[in-house]
């Protein structure tokens, strides 16, 4: 008798040495802030690099192109190669002149044109649209790579911008910026869909917690959003959680080890692209000029923009859940949606988040941090209703001013 | 010292079952596969290998 006590009272040490183990494993893990390695890739806008190519082949344009990309030694060769390959595109999107490549490609279906202002909020259909069934993913979002027109972003959504701020309880309207919100409640599921238009891509940001890239840093959306006099904030991917992934936030490359996950990327020329984290090359990042990469997903839309009812995670990640994601109509176009759940709203699965996409009528989705991480920040405050009051996060996608107006 | 080997690989058994469980729950934060966890396994697979070849031995001298 007296041995077998002895044995569970071993066993027992042995729990408490795993649990002080454990815990001492959870703070260098995620716990204690730690910066971390980055890489510090600079990417470089394309537009730029390609008017930086026609300068030199046609000195009479110098006055306008004293703005020189920034180019890493690293990419260097790759980046001059892609300057004069797209010489000739040199109308393409750019933050400073504001124009952009329209795609050519029409929407099709039932679905809203959203990019041309028709779009009703009747079409916000929610889980009612029909289910096209889905496929594997290869790469999402790549529609409006061949460029069919130059289109100036100030004529494309001229019904959308205004002259002057123009500020209502759920939209914002500027020379720059055109967000409205609105609160969708649909039985027993709330969500916020954010509708954005950007003249300028540097509108659409992001913020590190702390302002730093590393692991166990953590701020609160509010707080993220407030330091960076945010429109509108969302959380980001979290990506402090683990070291692999790629992160890339304001033109910077900080991490480029891609793993099995789907890999969002919004480019400089407003383009947003989802695609497995095995297609990732940080070569060519750089010479598309990536703006922002996120790492968590899955793509919530397949390569032609229709629904996915497969997903290749557990149950518990695909079951109902609160949900934030992003949404990309074409360049210079998006939406943030926030879904709570865990509470008086059921959260929303997977299948039904692809679902949910494609009735708002975008061309390419991509799932972000859940649970009691999805937070949406309007103005200076917190207006959906986070799961277990919200948690602080590494990072947050933000729509800011990049000019100042009276 | 056998002792140490069988305390360590409880230990460590317990911890990793803790990192398969959440896991489950949350995959992003990458409890199995980071540089940490990777070490622990290490030593996991050190312990049991060294707990096995002294029982072995002790059961041999013993008998």
């Amino acid at each position: 008798m007296k041995r077998k006590y002895s044995r569970i009272r071993a066993l027992l040490l042995d729990a408490a040495a795993a649990g002080a183990a454990l815990v001492v494993f959870a703070l260098f893990h995620h716990v204690l802030p730690r910066e971390q390695q980055a890489l510090n890739l600079q990417t470089v806008n394309t537009a730029q690099a390609a008017r930086a190519a026609v300068e030199t082949a046609a000195p009479q344009v110098t006055a306008e192109t004293t703005e020189a990309p920034v180019i890493t030694e690293a990419t260097e060769t790759s980046e001059t190669a892609k300057a004069t390959e797209t010489a000739k595109a040199a109308e393409t999107f750019h933050p400073t002149d504001r124009t952009t490549a329209s795609a050519g490609k029409s929407d099709s279906g039932s679905r809203g044109n959203p990019g041309k202002g028709s779009r009703s909020r009747n079409s916000r259909g929610g889980m009612n649209g029909n289910d096209k069934g889905g496929s594997a993913l290869t790469d999402s979002g790549a529609a409006e790579e061949d460029t069919a027109e130059a289109v100036s972003l100030s004529e494309k959504f001229a019904d959308r911008f205004t002259d002057s701020v123009v500020v209502t309880e759920n939209s914002y309207t500027s020379p720059d910026i055109a967000v409205s919100v609105e609160k969708v409640e649909e039985g027993s599921l709330t969500y916020y869909v954010a509708d954005i238009y950007v003249r300028d891509i540097t509108c659409f940001r992001t913020a590190l917690a702390g302002e730093t890239y590393g692991s166990g840093f953590r701020d609160s959306i509010g707080d993220m959003a407030a330091l960076n006099n945010a429109l509108l904030a969302v959380n980001g991917d979290y990506y402090g959680n683990t070291s692999e992934g790629v992160v890339i936030r304001n033109g910077v490359i900080y991490r480029a080890n891609a793993t099995n996950c789907d890999v969002c990327v919004l480019y400089y020329d407003g383009r947003m692209k989802v695609m497995p984290g095995s297609s990732f090359s940080v070569e060519e990042a750089i010479a598309d000029g990536a703006w922002q990469a996120w790492t968590f997903g899955p793509a919530l839309l397949d390569t032609d923009g229709s629904v996915l009812t497969e997903f290749a995670s557990t149950n518990r990640i695909i079951s109902a859940n609160p949900r934030t994601a992003i949404g990309y109509y074409e360049p210079g176009h998006y939406c943030l949606v926030v879904v709570d759940g865990r509470g008086e709203s059921s959260g929303i699965t997977l299948p039904q988040l692809s679902k949910l996409f494609y009735n708002l009528g975008c061309t390419a989705a991509y799932n972000l941090d859940g649970g009691n991480s999805s937070v949406m920040v309007w103005g200076d405050e917190v207006i959906n209703n986070p799961s277990g009051g919200g948690r602080e996060s590494s990072d947050a996608l933000l729509i800011a001013e990049v000019r100042d107006y009276e | 010292m056998n002792k140490l080997f069988h305390h360590l690989t409880a230990i460590l058994g317990i911890m990793f079952l803790v990192f398969l469980i959440l896991d489950q729950f949350n995959p992003m934060m990458n409890f199995v596969d980071n540089n940490i966890s990777r070490w622990l396994l290490g030593a996991l697979c050190v312990s049991g290998i060294c707990g096995s070849v002294l029982y072995r031995g002790k059961g041999e001298n013993e008998g």
